[in-house]
């Protein structure tokens, strides 16, 4: 007797430790203490990017990780919270945004272009949140700075610096030619809803000019257009020429520090042609601005210092963190990627909350038919089975709120479904060990030596059906986008905790339970209907069979569980 | 029993202290080899080599009393003539139907957009008109889970579908942050099929692996093949019956496969628990062997499968009356065909190959 107790109590020990120690983890460290929702039961908006290289491969994994940190600096640079860039597979880079404004994450998936472009005039101070008519383009809306319609030349008049990136005075050109530089209207560009800028040109001198509505979030300006645009933070605006310099005629661009004054800067070089080109404008430029344009919008308005034929060296008050974001966006232009979005899909939180009801509405009928089979067909041996599936449902619960804080995870409606789904696959690893165990009983076995043999059996069928189980997962989850990576993940999960719960609960609880009698033999326990002993045409031999057995009934016998 | 013939010095009862001890050394897996013999065949109601069945007439219980102690009788191996007509009738029916009326394509794979909102029928109308006006060209509205408008149309870029947005709740009345839109272009669906297929691949190049080396080569045909049924059932009868494919298909399709193999995987084992040692001794054929595995096995397997429906009916149930579309109801109706197909598969398909493979082995005829 002894020595049957101790396992038992062992892997019941084991099982209640890891429980106690997930649990514990779960109140005793940390602030979350339930999953982390997807956003298909939050509500949030879900932008998926798909990259595309010119000769339709997959982009380089460098490349598409510096996309994925240049689209979320935007995305962060719109404001909303909480958003979250990552990519996916090898070409996918996935925006999701919870709550209800991800309107703007939408528009991150135009193509960013990076331009270089002459400013024109001078750069004036943009009005803060101010959003004018654009059907009155004189009608100047930068209050501080008298902003002259038509006045060109305003050759001294220095603009505040944008983002740290205007190293010198924006002290411009007189060389352009009378513009009816309405002072365009520049919004923060924080707000997608707000009215087209407009620009008025000298119409007979720039009647190439076509863009009189812009949305400054997408560079639709053609290269050789007149625009106006905002600096990055929209406290600035310009009036630029047309493009100099495409962005995909530079080969690097990096952040470094000057030797003789340690102060940052930006590194820039062109290909080829773009050096010739360069080194031809800057010559025939100095003291002039050039504005670095990306999404149609400011990032660098540098004033050229001289001719400059080999590498580009663009000073400022940088920092490393503000010299570094340069460079990455001077490379980004230079990416070899252009993006389209696959799929956008906003939820809005009424319907999440409603997927999130019908999911867990599905989990709980899903649990409440299997209880009722279970006890309908194996009586009291399907209390056992209820049993394990709530363990295994505790069990659960603590993984997902442990992953939610480690890694990340959240829990979506496939999620859901996966977890769904695995109730049955649980719940069959019971059905296997307990038709072995009928099995062994039939062939004449009492219950106390049937379910250690019934184990071992019922053991290897168990592991080799939850491995096939856990490949089909892992497959899944390796190869597959999307939706189906979260309903992967949970089925695989859900088959490693069943195992857990099937060996160190299940079979140890049976274990135990099967000390009694009564149990084997009650008309209730669902095995009392197994025919025992059939094959016994002689009576005679049935009943020494019986008194044989109730004989046996107090002797110590070995434990093979352990076999 | 049938232990107590195989050691003819040691006649022990069945449940004495003594047999239990000689129990504990033996082999359990041993001895259900060893188990495998005429009386055994008899428990589960199949006549044994040479035998007019006469034996079976007086053991008739009723069906479940039969079933339930694995007595049903069932004779897969023997009928596998007949078994693979069928099943090759269904096939082509299936494969015909694919061909000719194909597919009916959710927006994931024919590219699109579709808007979600809450409403009722009587605003169907208003809304489906707004959107038109709104520049999109309406493929569908319809009411779904009682109480949501789901609008389907072409393809719109970002500002129109903005318009459109609006548009449609203003018609209904609502705020605009109310309604859930959707938009999916046309090379999503065919990433998501390609990596399906190759998922796919790899999972069928793995389970042959697997299958190959765990238990035989032969059985992995046997299951590749219930396997390839499977999809080709499941696809059939979505194309029969028309529903709508969406990447959640085809996740529930190849969860089928795992869900299936698993099944036949429960079998494989009895039968080769079952066929162990079997040339050593002329107890009975492999195919005998194999069919009184499935016989043995045939509740587990109808139970397995009852079981893992039962939280699909669940799924479907919540996913076609609460919430009308989406991930669930896809999910849970494509894992409900599947699902019975597999366990026809199981019983029915894959043990008749093997065993019909294993029969043409030289040491196996012997």
């Amino acid at each position: 007797m002894a020595n049957r107790a101790l396992p038992a109590r062992r892997y019941f020990g084991a099982f209640v430790l890891i429980v106690a120690v997930m649990y514990g983890l779960i109140f005793f460290t940390g602030t979350d203490r339930t999953p982390q929702l997807g956003l298909d039961l939050r509500g949030g908006t879900t932008v998926t990017l798909t990259a595309r290289t010119p000769d339709g491969q997959a982009p380089a994994p460098e490349d598409l990780e510096l996309a994925r940190q240049i689209i979320e600096q935007r995305v962060n640079g719109i404001g909303v919270a909480e958003a979250e860039v990552v990519t996916e597979g090898d070409t996918n880079i996935v925006i999701s945004v919870p709550g209800d404004d991800g309107e703007q994450a939408r528009e991150l998936g135009q193509t960013a272009q990076l331009r270089f472009r002459p400013v024109i005039g001078a750069p004036e101070p943009a009005a803060p949140a101010e959003t004018s008519d654009p059907a009155t383009p004189s009608d100047s809306a930068a209050p501080t700075d008298g902003a002259t319609p038509s006045d060109p030349a305003a050759p001294t008049d220095s603009a505040a610096p944008t983002d740290g990136a205007t190293p010198t005075d924006a002290s411009s050109t007189g060389s352009a030619p009378a513009t009816g530089s309405d002072g365009a209207v520049s919004d923060p560009a924080l707000d997608p809803d707000r009215p087209a800028v407009t620009q008025e040109e000298a119409a007979a001198q720039f009647a190439t000019l076509t863009c009189s509505t812009e949305d400054t979030r997408s560079e639709v300006a053609r290269p050789d257009d007149f625009v106006a645009a905002c600096s990055e933070d929209g406290t600035t605006k310009y009036l630029l020429g047309p493009t100099i310099i495409e962005g995909t005629e530079i080969a690097d661009a990096s952040a470094g520090t000057q030797q003789t004054t340690g102060e940052w800067v930006v590194l820039l070089d062109f290909n080829g042609e773009g050096r010739s080109t360069w080194a031809e404008y800057t010559a025939a430029n100095v003291g002039s601005n050039v504005a670095f344009t990306l999404d149609g919008r400011v990032v660098s308005a540098p004033t050229i210092q001289g001719a400059i034929n080999g590498q580009t060296t663009i000073t400022g008050q940088f920092d490393q963190a503000s010299a570094e974001e340069l460079a990455n966006q001077l490379r980004y232009g230079a990416l070899p990627l252009t993006f389209e979005q696959a799929t956008a899909q906003s939820i809005s939180t009424e319907l999440g909350a409603e997927q999130l009801r019908a999911g867990l509405i599905a989990g709980a009928i899903g649990i409440a038919l299997v209880f009722v089979y279970a006890l309908v067909y194996y009586r009291l041996l399907g209390l056992v089975m209820i049993a394990s599936l709530l363990l295994s449902a505790v069990v659960v619960y603590a993984s997902l709120v442990l992953l939610g804080r480690e890694i990340g995870f959240t829990l979506s409606l496939a999620g859901i479904a996966g977890f769904i789904v695995s109730i049955g696959i649980t719940a069959d690893s019971f059905v296997v060990y307990f038709e072995r165990l009928k099995d062994e009983i039939r062939e004449g076995r009492s219950l106390r030596s049937a379910v250690p043999r019934a184990w071992v059996r019922a053991r290897r069928t168990i592991l080799s059906a939850d491995a096939v189980s856990f490949l089909a997962a892992a497959i899944l989850y390796w190869l597959a986008i999307g939706d189906v990576k979260g309903f992967a993940f949970t089925l695989g999960l859900s088959t490693v905790l069943d195992l857990v719960v099937v060996f160190l609960f299940t079979h140890p609880l049976m274990a135990v339970l099967a000390r009694f009698k009564a149990f084997g033999q009650s008309r209730f326990s669902g095995l009392g209907r197994v025919d025992r002993s059939r094959r016994a045409t002689d009576p005679m031999a049935a009943a020494e069979r019986q008194l044989v057995g109730a004989g046996s009934g107090g002797r110590a016998t070995q434990d093979r569980s352990q076999a | 029993m049938s232990r107590e013939q195989d050691r003819p010095d040691e006649e022990l009862p069945v449940g004495t202290e003594a047999d239990e001890a000689r129990a504990a050394d033996a082999d359990a897996t041993g001895d259900a080899a060893a188990a495998a013999d005429d009386d055994a065949l008899a428990d589960a109601g199949l006549p044994a080599e040479g035998d007019a069945g006469t034996r079976r007439a007086p053991r008739r219980a009723s069906l479940a009393h039969r079933l339930y102690n694995g007595e049903a009788g069932l004779d897969v191996v023997g009928r596998s003539r007949l078994i693979y007509k069928v099943t090759a009738v269904v096939v082509l029916v299936c494969i015909a139907s694919m061909l000719f009326r194909g597919f009916n394509f959710g927006i994931d794979f024919a590219g699109g957009n579709s808007f979600r909102l809450p409403g009722e029928t009587s605003q169907l109308e208003q809304v489906r008109e707004a959107a038109t006006e709104a520049g999109a060209d309406v493929a569908s509205a319809q009411v779904v889970g009682g109480n949501t408008i789901l609008l389907r149309t072409g393809g719109l870029d970002n500002a129109a579908e903005r318009d459109v947005i609006d548009a449609v709740a203003d018609a209904a009345g609502i705020d605009a942050a109310q309604v859930s839109p959707e938009s999916v272009s046309a090379e999503w669906g065919q990433d998501i099929t390609d990596q399906a297929l190759l998922a796919l691949a790899v999972f069928l190049v793995a389970v042959i692996a697997f299958l190959a080396i765990r238990f035989q080569p032969k059985m992995a045909v046997g299951a590749i093949v219930a396997l390839l049924h499977d999809l080709v059932v499941t696809a059939g009868v979505y194309s029969l019956i028309g529903f709508e494919v969406t990447p959640s298909t085809v996740i529930g399709l190849l969860t089928i496969l795992g869900f299936s193999l698993y099944d036949t995987v429960v079998v494989f084992d009895k039968v080769d628990e079952n066929t162990r040692d079997l040339s050593g001794s002329a107890r009975m054929t492999w195919g005998e062997a194999a069919n009184l595995a499935v016989n043995q096995t045939l509740m587990r397997s109808i139970n397995t499968s009852v079981i893992a429906l039962l939280p699909v009916a669940g799924l479907l149930f919540v996913g076609a009356g609460l919430l009308g579309v989406g991930t669930l109801k896809d999910l849970a109706l494509v894992l409900f065909v599947g699902l019975a197909a597999g366990a026809y598969s199981s019983i029915f398909l894959a043990t008749p190959i093997v065993a019909d493979l294993k029969e043409r082995e030289p040491e196996v005829q012997a």
